[in-house]
This record gives C-alpha cells, sequence and structure tokens, in this order.
C-alpha cells in the first residue's frame, strides 16, 4: 500500500512534467494552430546551453538557469522567425514537419557539440533526498515540480484572463480570422507564444536533466508522455494539458514499478488508445460542431 | 493501367518516373548503389502510403516506419522460423500488418486536429520499443536482431544486386498502380470529400471513420510492401535500423517530393537515400547538412521537388508559346469609370487583367470596357 502510494506520488511529479511540456505543445498548438514536435528537443537544447553555461562561465545553478532561460526566450522567436515564419501559408502539414526538421537540428547540433561524453551529470535544482511521511516517500523533486507548475498555472491564468495580450491570445485562440480582422496582429502573437513555450520547455528540460541524465536523447520519453498527456487533455485544453499530464504519469509510473519500462510505454499507448475509443475528443476536450 | 494513370494529374509523370528506374537496371551500377536504390524504392512505398493518407485522407500518419519494421520482422519471422516459403512469408506478413493497422486506425479516425499525427507517432515509438521487449525475444531476438531471409525464385538469388531491384521495382509499380486506382475508386472520392468537409461528406452518406480508417491500412499495407523489401535489403534486422526518427523520414521524404502527387514520395525517397551516400561525412555533421536542407526545402518550396520539376515545365511552355498568342483584349482608349454620377470613385484601365477573386485559376479573365464587362476562360476561347 504505501509503495503503490509513493508510486501514485512520483507519479504525480512526473505526470506534472509531462502536463508542463503538454501545456508548451498545447500553447503553440492553440494560437498558430501548429503541432510542434520540437518541444522535446527545445527543452534538451536549452538543458545543455545551462549546463555549458554552468560550466564554463563558472555560475550558480540560478544564475545559470537565468541565462540560459533568456537564450531560450531568444532561441524560441528565432526558430519561428527563420523557419516558420516564412511563407506560412504553405500548409498545417508542411509546417509540421518544419517543427520536425528544426527537431532534427537541435538533436544534431547538441549532438556535434556537446555530445562527446554523454550523459552527463547535470545539478539539480531540488535536493536530491526524500521527505518521508510516514512510510511513504515523497520525493523533494516531486515538491519542487509541483511548486513550478503551481507558479506557472498562477502566472499563466494571470496573463490570459487579466492582461491586454491574454485577451488577444485568447480571441486568436477562438477565431484567427476573426481576431485578425479585428486588428489583433497574429503574428506577433505567434511569436510570443513560440517564445513563452520555449522558455517553458526549457524549464522543464531543467527539472528533468538531473534524474534522466543529460544527453542529446533524453528527452523522447518524455515527449511521447507530453504528446499522450495532451491528446488526453483535449489539444487545446491548456488545463486539460496538466491533468492529461498527471494522469498519464500515474498510470506509467505504477506500470513502470510494477511491470518494467517497457510495458510502461505499452501502458501509456493502452490508456492513450482506451480514451480515444471513450472520448475521442479527449478528457478535457469539448466535442467540435463542424461550421459548413 | 496506363490508362488509368493518364487520367490522373499526376500520373503521367509518376509513370515517366518508374519508367526512368527501369531503364537504370540496364545501367551497369555497383551492387551497393543498386542495393541502395531498392531500399529507396521500399522507403518510397512506405512513403506515398504517407502521402496517400495524408494528402488525400487528412490522416497525417508519423509512425509509418512501425508498419515497415511489423512487416520485416514478420517475414523473417514466417522465413526462418515457420520455415515458410518466402512469398507466402510475405504475404503473411502483409495480413499481420494489415490487422495491426486496423487496430490503430480504429481509434485514431476518432481523434481530431493533429490527433492522428500524434497517436500513430507514439504508435511508431511503440512498435520501436517491442522490438527489444524480453516477452517477444524468440521472434525478434531482442538487441542483437535476426538475419534478414535470402529467398531464390527460380534459381534466382532474390537478396542481391539487379534481382532484389527489379523485385522492389515491381512492387513499387504494383503499390503506386494500387494508390492510383484507390484514390479513382469511390472509396477514394468519398475520401477527398471527407478531407474537405467530413460533415458534408457524412451528409452525403459517406461512412466517414470507415473511409478515413481504411485509407490508414490502405497505406500501411504499403508499407509493409516496403517492410518485405527492407527485410531482404538490409541483410540484419537490427533495433537501430528501426528507431523512431526514421518515421520522421518517410513524411520528410513526402513533404520534400511533394504532397499529393504519388510521384513526390518516390523522388523524395530517391533524394533521401541518395544524398547520404554522397555526403559520405560523419554521423553528426550529416544529420545537419540534413535537416538544415529539409528546412530549407520545406520553406523555399512548399510544394516539393514535384513543384519545382513542374514549375520549370510550365515556365519552358510558357517561354515557346509565349510569341505565337495574339491578344485577346481589344484596344479601348477611354478609362473605365464606376462610382456614383460624376464622382468617379474608382478607375480600372480598360485591359484585359485577371480578377482577384480567381487568382488561382491564371487562365480566367475578366475584361472592362466602357458599358460592358465581359469574363470568361481562355481555356473556353470565348
Amino acid at each position: 500500500m504505501t509503495l503503490l502510494l509513493s508510486t501514485i506520488i512520483a507519479g504525480i511529479g512526473l505526470g506534472l512534467i509531462y502536463g508542463l511540456l503538454a501545456f508548451s505543445f498545447a500553447l503553440i498548438f492553440k494560437t498558430t494552430s501548429v503541432a510542434n514536435f520540437a518541444a522535446g528537443n527545445m527543452a534538451m537544447f536549452g538543458a545543455f546551453i545551462i549546463y555549458r553555461v554552468i560550466q564554463d562561465a563558472k555560475v550558480g545553478l540560478g544564475a545559470g538557469i537565468a541565462i540560459g532561460l533568456a537564450i531560450a526566450a531568444v532561441l524560441g522567436a528565432l526558430i519561428y522567425l527563420c523557419a516558420l515564419r516564412p511563407r506560412d501559408d504553405a500548409g498545417s502539414m508542411n509546417l509540421l514537419i518544419r517543427t520536425q526538421a528544426v527537431s532534427l537540428l537541435l538533436f544534431g547540433i547538441a549532438f556535434q557539440l556537446w555530445g562527446a561524453g554523454e550523459p552527463f551529470n547535470f545539478p539539480s535544482v531540488s535536493p536530491t533526498s526524500s521527505l518521508n511521511i510516514g512510510h511513504v516517500i515523497v520525493p523533494w523533486s516531486t515538491l519542487v515540480n509541483a511548486g513550478v507548475s503551481a507558479v506557472l498555472a498562477l502566472a499563466f491564468s494571470w496573463f490570459f484572463y487579466r492582461t491586454d495580450t491574454g485577451l488577444m491570445f485568447r480571441g486568436v485562440a477562438e477565431s484567427p480570422d476573426v481576431a485578425r480582422l479585428l486588428g489583433v496582429r497574429t503574428r506577433r502573437l505567434s511569436a510570443i507564444a513560440w517564445i513563452i513555450a520555449t522558455v517553458v520547455a526549457v524549464l522543464v528540460g531543467v527539472l528533468v536533466a538531473p534524474t534522466a541524465f543529460l544527453s542529446p536523447d533524453m528527452m523522447d520519453s518524455f515527449l511521447l508522455g507530453a504528446i499522450t498527456a495532451s491528446v488526453l487533455g483535449g489539444l487545446t485544453s491548456l488545463a486539460g494539458a496538466f491533468l492529461g499530464g498527471i494522469c498519464v504519469g500515474i498510470i506509467s509510473d505504477i506500470a513502470a514499478v510494477y511491470s518494467g519500462s517497457t510495458n510502461a510505454v505499452l501502458a501509456t499507448f493502452g490508456l492513450l488508445l482506451l480514451v480515444l475509443f471513450v472520448r475521442p475528443m479527449g478528457l478535457f476536450g469539448k466535442p467540435i460542431a463542424e461550421r459548413i | 493501367m496506363l490508362r488509368l494513370l493518364a487520367r490522373t494529374d499526376t500520373g503521367p509523370v509518376t509513370a515517366a518516373v518508374l519508367a526512368v528506374l527501369l531503364v537504370l537496371v540496364a545501367v551497369p551500377l555497383q551492387p551497393r548503389v543498386t542495393t541502395t536504390l531498392a531500399t529507396a524504392f521500399a522507403l518510397a512505398l512506405a512513403a506515398i502510403g504517407v502521402d496517400l493518407a495524408g494528402a488525400y485522407g487528412g490522416q497525417f500518419l508519423f509512425g509509418q516506419f512501425g508498419f515497415v519494421a511489423i512487416a520485416a520482422y514478420a517475414t523473417a519471422y514466417f522465413d526462418h522460423h515457420v520455415g515458410l516459403p518466402f512469398a507466402l512469408a510475405a504475404l503473411l506478413a502483409l495480413v499481420v500488418v494489415a490487422v495491426a493497422a486496423a487496430v490503430l486506425a480504429a481509434a485514431v479516425v476518432r481523434l481530431a486536429h493533429f490527433g492522428a499525427a500524434l497517436a500513430t507517432f507514439f504508435f511508431g515509438s511503440v512498435v520501436a520499443a517491442l522490438l527489444t521487449a524480453t516477452w517477444l525475444e524468440s521472434i525478434t531476438n531482442g538487441e542483437s536482431g535476426v538475419p534478414s531471409p535470402a529467398p531464390r525464385l527460380a534459381g534466382v538469388d532474390l537478396a542481391s544486386g539487379r534481382a532484389v531491384y527489379v523485385f522492389a521495382w515491381l512492387l513499387l509499380v504494383a503499390g503506386t498502380f494500387v494508390t492510383f486506382r484507390y484514390i479513382r475508386s469511390r472509396s477514394g472520392r468519398a475520401l477527398m470529400l471527407t478531407k474537405r468537409s467530413s460533415a458534408v461528406a457524412k451528409v452525403m452518406g459517406i461512412h466517414v471513420q470507415r473511409e478515413g480508417a481504411s485509407v490508414i491500412v490502405v497505406a500501411a499495407l504499403l508499407a509493409g510492401a516496403g517492410g518485405v523489401i527492407y527485410a531482404l535489403t538490409s541483410g540484419y534486422l537490427a533495433p537501430e535500423g528501426f528507431a523512431t526518427q526514421e518515421s520522421t523520414f518517410l513524411v520528410a521524404m513526402a513533404a520534400v517530393g511533394g504532397f499529393g502527387t504519388i510521384a513526390g514520395p518516390i523522388l523524395g525517397a530517391i533524394f533521401f537515400t541518395l544524398i547520404p551516400e554522397l555526403l559520405n561525412a560523419s554521423g553528426s555533421t550529416e544529420s545537419i547538412i540534413f535537416a538544415a536542407a529539409l528546412l530549407l526545402v520545406l520553406v523555399l518550396e512548399p510544394q516539393g521537388l514535384y513543384g519545382f520539376v513542374a514549375r520549370l515545365v510550365k515556365l519552358a511552355q510558357a517561354a515557346s508559346r509565349a510569341p505565337a498568342r495574339s491578344p485577346v483584349p481589344v484596344p479601348v482608349r477611354r478609362a473605365l469609370s464606376c462610382g456614383s454620377a460624376g464622382e468617379p470613385k474608382a478607375s480600372v484601365s480598360p485591359r484585359r487583367r485577371a480578377h482577384r477573386s480567381v487568382r488561382t485559376h491564371p487562365r480566367n479573365w475578366i475584361y472592362a470596357a466602357p458599358r460592358s464587362v465581359t469574363a470568361g476562360s481562355t481555356r473556353s476561347r470565348t
């Protein structure tokens, strides 16, 4: 029983990571209708940059993360301006594969520059020990993940519901064409969405890197979890992304603890198929009415 | 078959590409190049599947290499372990692929937005993970992999050199033919309508989900045929050869070649398999160049290689036809004005010009002269 409880708590910690990445995914999807397959490698790339900053510039972890997030913002803007912005009317498939190409490019560069000697030990933001409440183990990393998620969720709900820019974001998500007609500069919003999404993704990288060890392919399994989370969450629901992430995290962690990591992937996939059969719009999505 | 190809937009080009590939048999190429091209045909088949499901059915398959893997391993398993003849093993492998695809498709077609892309991407990863799973070791042999089948057909070793090239070419032709037949069939037309508007399709009595599922199965079978070839050409089936990003490459091949053209994915697959051979760079440098090149093509030429070739052909045609064309409009000196009496608000200079709203059809024209506006199309020579 205590093992199950501990597993569930660790699963929530993992699920919040999935949720954060799925949030980054959903943010871009909502504003630009592009499914960003580069989310995982953006996180990996950012984590590598922070690691190099800490190692080469001899700064502390906090300063390194601050510098890294600033670089991440620039990186997000660059990705949007160079890869997505030119000819953005080329069709959703074209844009989708552009994000795949960006992902491959980030992987290639990371492997070329920093691949030698991987995986690296990334300094952890949270103590590696855990709290013991009764016999239930609560890792500090879970608490840190929960804290970061809560802060971000509050910050973004303030941003989306209390600021003018947030209102424009909601307008674009509702109907891009009408928003454009009303004078919303949708491309500028897209750029902002890419910047925010990259920063969130890099934050995920920082949270993942200490336990997953820093290597060019460290985000592969997390991207899968995040994808499942966003499908469960209904693709466009930002809150659904977090809740979906927590579901995926708990299920895959229980499967991993009780029957091995390959089966965890299978269990997650089974969950995905099952949910799609029962609720195609995701657990938290709304059914789509089509306008002719 | 030729008549079928001639009736479609992209058929003639596809037929030409396939013919050129057949002629290559006569060229004395190195055995390595022949095998590489045969592998390219395998990938082309899978990429055609991506193209079919994506461009015609609106379902983006990002786990297509999973089907290639299933077919390749199943062929090897039925050939080695069960000891069936190669043809039978390949057929059974296709059955396995069809069953897997049907299960996946039943879930995928229920998704909106990019659900298909995400779910199939996950499927590809699951297959990649299963190749090393312990409980499948009797079939996949885990990390160490299995040797590929070496069949002999009528005394000819099918796994090497020219024989495998011809075999792969024949399968590619068959796959292309099936694809064109499918597009022009009742199902294919229903599918294209569904992609345009699923609500309209439903009203017309089309079983939207069933058509969506059937195209995924057809696409998977194309990938399966590719997998059979892949089993022959790869020499050894190991999990490294079936990594998740291979599926991405298949989609990239279709995109670089040109979506919705069938010939495009074939060109894309050849392009993609030959470039690494030509680059001959170290692994990571190659992948950077590859990714950058992919991005460049996607940004600069959204229509892909096919679109590029088609534009060249059009330019050449325009250049050769230009002097012969006589001016259609009658010269009129006065400018046409419109607006309320006495106060012209906008004026249209009286010459033939493409109307803004029909810009996508450059042959349509509208001709404005005082008291008369005529519109027509140069195709019908009004």
